[in-house]
């Protein structure tokens, strides 16, 4: 497909955010509602144009660095596409609940450089397009932090960007010499995805290729051992900065782990998914259990967080197609959950001012809006059948199941911890005793306008999950076949 | 030399004249002078009129040339306008100054033209002459005159080091000319030792100007001391200058036992100058320091096969000397008459005050920690992967490294500016000359960082 006969809507979709932040800054922040709702607009045309079925919903590709065999080509699939509308949608929660508390028009104008980032680390078919946005997602975002973070938000902002600034740059070296053994073998020097991926990568290198992309993508999950920058970031973030990194930096990481590291070493993939299984089982059992014993609202949901991505990383390591389906699916669904409750959380602190779980309490009580949503998305990240996470849960246990039994097991521990830790969230908050007498306002309508959509995706990807599937359908079953075809699996 | 050599050497004539002419002028005048000459000898390189069959001796009037020309022409007449505040503000000579840029800019073209090593000696005493001058103009300053001082001392010493160097080779080779010194040194020189021993003088001496550690100590104490305008030049254009010359007419790479001694220098340059630019608290300083750390890269390009060499190297000395006179202009710019705001203390809140100069400054700092998609990231990229085809995988490993950790040193100054908590009093405002460099500077760090292939295609015209 040429992108020349017909609107670039990609090219539009990943430019259209930095246009806004330039009109924030140079008119007003509602540019960036503009913006949002634009994009939105955009996201949703997209999948009447072009079939499901083949492998490319839309394809643009533009000459960018002849010199270097760089292209700026965008892709999208069903999977890509997936990501793009979480994007979307955490975007406009994110700016929507920063609104009456940021006036500062830099502030958007951040948020929306990220989100052009965002969108081209899910669109780009380049190795150095990839990069160049991955790393303009990231920026921004510790910026945001470093400015209007809490009290120790310099040292967070500086442990946040130098954890994953350490892994992208090990990404880029990883790239280059790609890119250098590309050129060698073929002559055509290029940063095209589709052509390194046919490279004949050495085995002793491509061991070590490997591993320098799998740590860039899984610092930013994060999984355990990797997970140093996350509780200081997600503690002293703004909670619209908080809900886009667990909500959308975290898909990255995975969507890279999917995207780049499994088709360039399709062969060496299969050596690393029993340590990609280890590490996410640790990431479960050790994310649930933090998440049990902390007192702050915010770090719990945050090692929650941390459980549940363990629960995607599992998934892939399992390598069949259905805990494959389950993981992308999990992405979206997490994606959402967590950030709602993010948004939950900064409703309780703005009302109570306090997210200490011991000066909590009551608030079913005295006001029943709020403690009902609490006790719904609680419920969703516990995995309540019927609502979105046990949709992606029970799919990435029966694969995990099918491939090693005893991963399954361990993840079914998560499961149960999940329910420790949701549960005691919610005694904490929502029932007991009012712990501080005055009274406090239930949501208002800006407010409940924010959470209802989240809760009807959270609702419709529980009950009917089989849309969604489909559109994750093709691409899972291109991976699987590539992965066999090059000798990765038996 | 016949009069057909005469449009090689028209740039030179006319930078020289210039120089010259510019002390009779009005002082108002002079520095606008100084800046319309530069762009005068751009225009006399690459009028189509004037084409260059004969070449000229000592200097080439290649594609090489020619772009540095243009560069280092640039990076002089941006100079001249950065300078009109601070000798306003200082009292300082105008037409001397003018005068002096305009002489450094002309020994910058002679060395990156050289092809001997005659002009090589001619273009860098040039240029460092100027300079001993320039540094020390401000005399009120008590640190300006140190700074001189601390100018001058390492400069005799790496003219005696160059001096002697070239005495060596001519010894060995019988031939002063560039690069058939260096091919002769490295094939059949019957004292192929002393012709190494030569090269080795002239490395280091081209270090010394480079300032490559471990010869960088004049480095923080000059660039702090010296006007913020000359500081910008003696960063992007001498060095450039001399990185150019290594480039373009001294393929030292292809001596063997030269290898170690330039990753040698290269691996030292990274990672003493970024532990030392990490506690900074001075901004003339830590860019000093980074300098060192940007020069360590440089010599990447160095290592690297000459042909992607040049275009990698090329490419980064023309973002960072964007850069880094965006960097030194933004200082310059905010003077007043009390001095430069040298110290991180003094950018507090510089977003209100002047959120224009704070956006820019952040996108230069950006730009030199490498960050996408400025032009910094373009320059690195580039230059990593060049060295990586030639097989220094642990230099690119320790560079990636540095820059990981110069995010610190660059990011902090960032935070400063864009404190909430913040001291009243807004900068002067931005004057027109100002305005054009910083625009010029801007558009190049974007455009290069974003769309590089302009520039990718002008530095393949270099290639001979």
């Amino acid at each position: 497909m040429n992108g020349l006969l017909q609107i670039p809507a990609l090219s539009v979709l990943l430019l259209l955010p930095l246009v806004g932040a330039l009109g924030c800054l140079a008119w007003d922040r509602r540019a960036a509602i503009f913006t949002i709702l634009l994009e939105v607009g955009i996201a949703l045309t997209l999948p009447s144009e072009g079939g499901a079925v083949s492998s490319w919903i839309r394809y643009e590709d533009w000459q960018w660095i002849e010199r270097f065999g760089a292209r700026f080509s965008l892709g999208l699939d069903g999977f890509s596409l997936l990501m793009v509308w979480l994007t979307l949608v955490l975007m406009a929660v994110a700016i929507g609940i920063s609104w009456f508390r940021y006036q500062q028009a830099g502030f958007y104008s951040l948020l929306l450089i990220s989100c052009s980032g965002v969108l081209g680390v899910f669109l780009a078919q380049d190795l150095l397009l990839f990069y160049l946005c991955w790393e303009i997602m990231l920026l921004p975002l510790v910026l945001c932090i470093a400015l209007w973070g809490g009290t120790k938000r310099i040292q967070a902002a500086f442990k946040l960007l130098l954890f994953t600034l350490a892994g992208s740059l090990l990404m880029l070296l990883a790239f280059l010499i790609l890119f250098l053994l590309h050129g060698r073998q073929t002559g055509d020097y290029s940063f095209a995805l589709q052509a390194v991926m046919s490279t004949a990568v050495p085995p002793d290198l491509a061991g070590w290729l490997f591993a320098c992309l799998g740590l860039a993508f899984l610092v930013k999950v994060p999984v355990v051992p990797l997970h140093g920058w996350l509780p200081d970031a997600y503690e002293e973030a703004p909670t619209a900065v908080t809900l886009l990194l667990s909500g959308v930096l975290a898909k990255a990481g995975v969507f890279g782990l999917v995207r780049l590291a499994l088709p360039l070493f399709p062969a060496t993939w299969p050596d690393y998914t029993s340590l990609m299984a280890v590490l996410g089982l640790v990431s479960i059992v050790y994310g649930g259990w933090m998440a049990y014993v902390q007192t702050d609202l915010k770090r719990l949901v945050a090692y929650a967080s941390v459980a549940h991505l363990g629960f995607i990383v599992l998934g892939l390591a399992a390598g069949n197609a259905m805990a494959m389906q389950g993981s992308l699916l999990q992405l979206f669904n997490h994606g959402i959950t967590t950030a709602a409750l993010f948004v939950l959380v900064a409703f309780v602190e703005r009302r109570t001012g306090s997210r200490k779980l011991g000066d909590l309490g009551g608030l079913w009580a005295r006001a029943p809006h709020l403690g009902g949503l609490i006790l719904f998305f609680s419920l969703a990240a516990l995995g309540l059948p019927g609502l979105n996470i046990f949709t992606g849960e029970i799919l990435i246990l029966l694969g995990a199941f099918a491939s090693r039994p005893w991963w399954a097991v361990v993840g079914m521990v998560g499961v149960l911890l999940a329910a420790c830790y949701m549960l005691r969230l919610v005694q904490e908050v929502v029932w007991g005793e009012p712990r501080c007498s005055e009274t406090i306002a239930d949501l208002h309508r800006g407010e409940v306008a924010l959470l209802a959509p989240m809760a009807g995706l959270v609702l419709w990807f529980g009950l009917y999950p089989l849309p969604f599937l489909h559109l994750v359908h093709n691409p899972v079953e291109n991976m699987l076949v590539h992965l066999v075809m090059k000798g990765g699996l038996p | 030399m016949t009069w057909d050599m005469l449009p090689a050497l028209l740039p030179l004539l006319a930078l020289f004249v210039g120089s010259v002419t510019v002390l009779f002028l009005p002082a108002r005048r002079a520095l606008p002078f100084g800046a319309w000459c530069g762009l005068l000898v751009i225009g006399l390189i690459w009028w189509p009129g004037i084409s260059s069959e004969v070449p000229a001796p000592l200097v080439s009037s290649g594609g090489f040339a020619k772009v540095c020309t243009t560069l280092w022409a640039l990076i002089g007449a941006a100079t001249c306008l950065l300078a009109n505040r601070c000798c306003l503000n200082r009292r300082l000579e105008r037409r001397e100054f003018a005068a002096l840029i305009l002489f450094a800019v002309f020994g910058m073209a002679i060395l990156s033209a050289s092809t001997s090593l005659v002009s090589l000696f001619l273009g860098l005493e040039a240029m460092t002459l100027a300079f001993y001058v320039l540094v020390a103009f401000n005399r009120e300053n008590p640190t300006g005159a140190e700074a001189g001082l601390k100018y001058l001392l390492p400069g005799f010493l790496a003219s005696a080091l160059l001096s002697f160097g070239i005495a060596l080779v001519y010894a060995a080779t019988g031939s002063f000319d560039l690069p058939e010194a260096v091919l002769l040194s490295a094939a059949v020189a019957p004292m192929s030792s002393v012709a190494l021993l030569g090269w080795a003088l002239i490395l280091s001496a081209a270090a010394f100007k480079a300032s490559l550690a471990p010869f960088h100590l004049w480095t923080p104490d000059v660039y702090q001391g010296a006007p913020s305008p000359v500081a910008g030049l003696l960063a992007s254009g001498s060095k450039g200058a001399v990185i150019a010359a290594l480039l373009g007419s001294m393929p030292l790479a292809l001596l063997d036992p030269m290898r170690p001694l330039l990753a040698g220098l290269a691996a030292l340059s990274m990672i003493i100058g970024t532990f030392a630019a990490l506690p900074q608290t001075n901004i003339k300083r830590m860019l000093a320091y980074s300098s060192v750390v940007h020069m360590g890269y440089l010599v990447l390009a160095l290592l690297a096969d000459q042909q992607t060499g040049i275009q990698a190297g090329m490419f980064y000395v023309i973002t960072y000397g964007a850069a880094t006179v965006a960097a030194f202009g933004l200082v310059a710019s905010m003077s007043d008459s009390g001095g430069e705001p040298e110290n991180y203390a003094a950018l507090d809140g510089l977003a209100r005050r002047s959120p224009w100069r704070a956006g820019l400054f952040t996108c230069v700092l950006l730009s030199l920690a490498g960050f996408p998609p400025l032009a910094g990231f373009m320059g690195k990229f580039v230059l990593f992967g060049a060295a990586l085809e030639s097989g220094y995988l642990w230099l690119v490993i320790l560079a990636l490294l540095s820059s990981l950790v110069s995010c610190y040193y660059y990011l902090r100054p960032i935070i400063r500016m864009f404190n909430v908590a913040s001291k009243e009093g807004g900068g002067a405002p931005v004057n027109g000359g100002e305005r054009l460099v910083f625009a010029l500077c801007a558009a190049v760090i974007l455009i290069a960082g974003t769309y590089p292939a302009p520039f990718f295609r002008l530095v393949a015209n270099m290639l001979p």
